[in-house]
């Protein structure tokens, strides 16, 4: 007595991705394999250096990695409780203008940390603006914090937006319906906050953590001109100091390794969680506040954005006038602002260029050579500065030679610093074009390459500016390897900012800075603005 | 003339994953033919091996004359005259309606002659964001009809329309295909529209042909108990026949059979006398405003449903007697 119903089988697997072309494959090959030769040669290196013990004493290297450690202990801890604090103020609750404190909070990021300490530095001891205004009003002047307290603090201040924005997308994501149902079911705030909140954003937090970490373990400027003792200062040290190479390559090394430590560290604690994605969600409700709540939180708020955003731009701008009033011409950094935009926007090119063939590979192709060159780059991505500067270094040293003291090689060293930049918008560009409208094309006629010119190309158009934007913007505030590599007399806005610090030239240094901030604080501001609207 | 697509013995693999597997069938020119399936059957696949977005594993297929795919042979997706209507219209988000239409073809009067056409004058300087799902279906059957192609292959093209206006842009599209003389072979998992559009219709599962027909022989008299299930409502009575014919509760049929066998009857086809002497049992009903749908439970406890008018209303309990038409009968 059956009526059949016809059986459904189960839903295909997404359709499958072809096997990929040999010429992209190879593309993408030679445009990753070298990147990665500068690194494995300085390992080399290292290892047929002897390891550390016969080339630094045992108690350097406890000393050097103590310190480290404990800069990127201190500066995780204070960037996420300040940016996680700006994010949840500005995005969970009915603040006052919390979509301009918002875009205020993502602002510092255009400041580079090298930039903070000249801040600090400017601000401070007997010459200093902050000192002046102690005077006025009967304090006397302020000490200059320099060594962990002033790395700490510059540090903090340039890498906590970097957990505020990216914990705002994962603030807003949260279904509301689970923190009702949990407050619901009789749970208090905090309770809520560390039961259901917490868990879900910690994904996105983690990756905010690894960063700021990231960043901290590369950091060379600010810990060299506060004279913090850390990895990246002794291996410019060891470096500018000795015609042997091997202590900073050794060291060099042992920076790779901590960094490959900290990815993997991540990588472990991540978990099985899945935030599951894609659905609409109801907006929030955003928490009421009370009035005295209110002005702790617009205290909080004032005061992380006067340290990070107002009080740089207002000592810089005070040397400046200072400067302009000692009679020194404002214009004077004029070659290097062209050097500086004219080696950004070619690096930005050749960046945004190299990243096509490996993007259209792996979002388009099935393919385990395109998952290598991926996890190549990002993982070169995760290594700090100077190291790769040495390393290209060392190549340009001993292998290359005729390539020492050239643009090309910086360029070089530039591109296997910031090729994901642009990999991952032209990436998620190409994503959102679906290949449909590719095969639409070649079925009206149009060949292969045609149909990237007149298709791919234009709508993927609008992701490789996005990256080749924020490839230039990061070339701008490059400093270690940019310092190692550059031509003699090549200088650079970041290397003038540099070398005129730490000779003391504060008025010269502020007119650089200055001209650098408002030169990356534009792309910086239409990223940060577009992300306003979403 | 001969057919304008043949599709000979085509076999894809995944890996271990079989696409389609042994697949034939051919289209004769001006014709519409539609691939019918579940989903995962292999269906688009076959229409993307047509297309020459897949390379095949064996076998060959041959349009307009031409052989495009086979073993040693795989002529690029540009150089086949082939058309595509995409599931999602692909239409390119940058470019207008005209230069749509345009992309693949020569000139200006072509262009109008096709907007014209599909009923789009008027509409050709937007985007294709600023039109109705309807409006972005026709654009995308003009643009695949622009350069002249041998045959247009359209996947699922009417799914994302409002189920509102799916009948009436099939109907519309049917009727530009033949204004044409257009050869087509449409993909879909829907046996009402495979049905309402189609010369042929081919059933497909686990990538294969199972039956090519025309829609009405194929309604009447599936080749398997499967595929009289996936194209309508079904049910099956049990029998054993011998000598000749088969006896069921719902009568004697003739059959060449012999031994134990199923008869399959199609609910439309049945019909229920109310009869306090009748053998049967009505044992519920749902209403559908257009008509009903009554189950009854025959004498020997198989149950059988028959969709009907909605006068008159069968309550539970009432006897009728149970006559059914066009029964279909398989071995078991």
């Amino acid at each position: 007595m059956t009526a059949v119903a016809p059986p459904i089988t189960a839903a295909p697997p997404g359709r499958r991705l072809p096997r990929a072309p040999a010429g992209l494959v190879a593309a993408a090959v030679l445009v990753i394999g070298p990147l990665t030769l500068p690194v494995i040669y300085l390992m080399v290196e290292a290892v047929r250096g002897g390891g550390g013990s016969t080339v630094l004493p045992a108690g350097r290297l406890v000393e050097l990695t103590v310190n480290t450690l404990a800069l990127v202990a201190g500066v995780v801890v204070a960037s996420t409780g300040i940016g996680l604090g700006t994010a949840w103020l500005t995005t969970r609750t009915d603040l006052t203008g919390a979509r301009v404190w918002w875009t205020l909070a993502g602002l510092p990021l255009v400041i580079p940390s090298f930039v903070g300490a000249l801040v600090l530095l400017g601000a401070t001891g007997r010459q200093g603006i902050l000192s002046r205004l102690g005077e006025t009003i009967g304090l006397g002047p302020l000490p200059i914090p320099r060594g962990y307290v002033g790395a700490l603090f510059a540090l903090t201040m340039f890498t906590f937006p970097y957990v505020h924005l990216m914990a705002t997308p994962a603030l807003r994501r949260l279904d509301p319906g689970l923190e009702e149902v949990a407050r619901g079911l009789g749970a208090s705030p905090g309770r809520v906050f560390r039961t259901v909140t917490m868990p879900q954003i910690a994904p996105a937090l983690r990756a905010a953590m690894l960063l700021v970490a990231l960043y901290t373990l590369a950091d060379f400027g600010a810990v060299s001109l506060l004279g913090y003792d850390t990895f990246t200062r002794a291996i410019f040290l060891q470096y500018a100091g000795r015609l042997d190479r091997t202590p900073a390559t050794v060291l060099a090394a042992l920076l790779v390794v901590i960094a490959l430590v900290l990815i993997w560290w991540e990588r472990r604690s991540r978990g099985r969680t899945v935030i599951p994605g894609g659905r609409t969600i109801r907006p929030h409700h955003r928490m009421p506040l009370t009035r005295r709540k209110r002005w702790l939180a617009t205290g909080f708020l004032g005061l992380v954005v006067v340290a990070s955003l107002v009080l740089p731009i207002t000592v810089l701008v005070g040397w400046w006038l200072r400067g302009v009033a000692a009679g020194q011409a404002p214009v004077a950094i004029l070659a290097e602002t062209w050097r500086s935009l004219a080696v950004s926007g070619a690096t930005a090119l050749i960046v945004a260029a190299a990243a096509l063939p490996v993007a259209i590979l792996t979002v388009r192709y099935r393919s385990r050579v395109g998952a290598w060159c991926e996890s190549a780059a990002w993982s070169l991505y995760a290594l700090p500065h100077l190291t790769i500067g040495l390393a290209v270094l060392l190549v340009g040293l001993t292998v290359v030679t005729p390539l020492y003291q050239t643009l090309s090689l910086l360029l070089f060293a530039y591109l296997i610093m910031f090729l994901p930049q642009a990999l991952g918008p032209t990436q998620a560009g190409l994503a959102r074009v679906s290949p449909s409208l590719e095969e639409a094309s070649r079925s009206l006629g149009k060949t292969a390459f045609a149909t990237a010119r007149r298709i791919t190309v234009p709508l993927v158009g609008r992701g490789m500016l996005a990256g080749a934007g924020l490839v230039f913007l990061t070339t701008m505030k490059e400093l270690p390897a940019t310092l190692l590599l550059r031509p003699t007399e090549f200088e650079t806005l970041a290397v003038r900012i540099w070398s005129t610090t730490s000779e003391g030239f504060y008025t010269r240094a502020a007119v650089a800075a200055l001209v650098l901030l408002a030169v990356s604080a534009i792309p910086l501001y239409l990223l940060v603005a577009r992300n306003a609207h979403e | 003339m001969s057919e304008a697509i043949r599709v000979t013995r085509v076999t894809k693999r995944y890996g271990n994953i079989v696409g389609v597997a042994d697949l034939s069938f051919a289209v004769a020119p001006g014709s519409l033919l539609t691939l019918l399936g579940p989903s995962g059957c292999g269906k688009t696949t076959a229409l993307r091996l047509i297309a020459g977005f897949e390379r095949l594993d064996g076998g060959s297929i041959v349009v307009g004359g031409a052989e495009v795919s086979g073993p040693e042979i795989h002529v690029p997706p540009e150089k086949r005259r082939v058309g595509m209507v995409f599931q999602d219209y692909a239409l390119f988000p940058h470019m207008n309606v005209v230069a749509n239409v345009g992309y693949g073809a020569q000139g200006r009067e072509r262009v109008e002659a096709l907007l014209d056409l599909v009923g789009l004058s008027g509409l050709e300087d937007r985007l294709p964001h600023e039109l109705s799902g309807g409006q972005q279906q026709r654009v995308a059957l003009a643009r695949a009809l622009a350069p002249q192609p041998a045959v247009i292959l359209a996947d699922e093209p009417f799914s994302n329309l409002d189920a509102s206006l799916r009948t009436r842009v099939r109907r519309e599209v049917k009727a530009i295909l033949q204004d044409s003389n257009t050869t087509a072979v449409f993909v879909t998992h829907d046996q009402e529209e495979a049905l309402s559009i189609s010369e042929r219709v081919a059933v497909m599962n686990d990538g294969r042909v199972l039956q090519v027909d025309n829609p009405s022989n194929l309604y009447r008299n599936p080749i398997n108990p499967w595929v009289a299930g996936f194209l309508g409502e079904a049910d099956f009575i049990k029998g054993r026949a011998a000598a000749g014919r088969v006896d069921t509760p719902l009568g004697i049929f003739a059959t060449d059979l012999s031994g134990p066998v199923q008869v399959m009857v199609r609910p439309e086809l049945v019909t229920l006398v109310p009869d306090p002497d009748g053998d049967a049992v009505v044992a519920g009903s749902e209403f559908y405003g257009h008509d009903q749908l009554v189950t009854v439970i025959l004498s020997g406890g198989a149950g059988v449903r028959a969709r009907l008018g909605t006068v008159p209303v069968f309550a539970p309990g009432t006897r009728v007697w149970v006559k059914a038409e066009g029964p279909v009968i398989y071995p078991v």
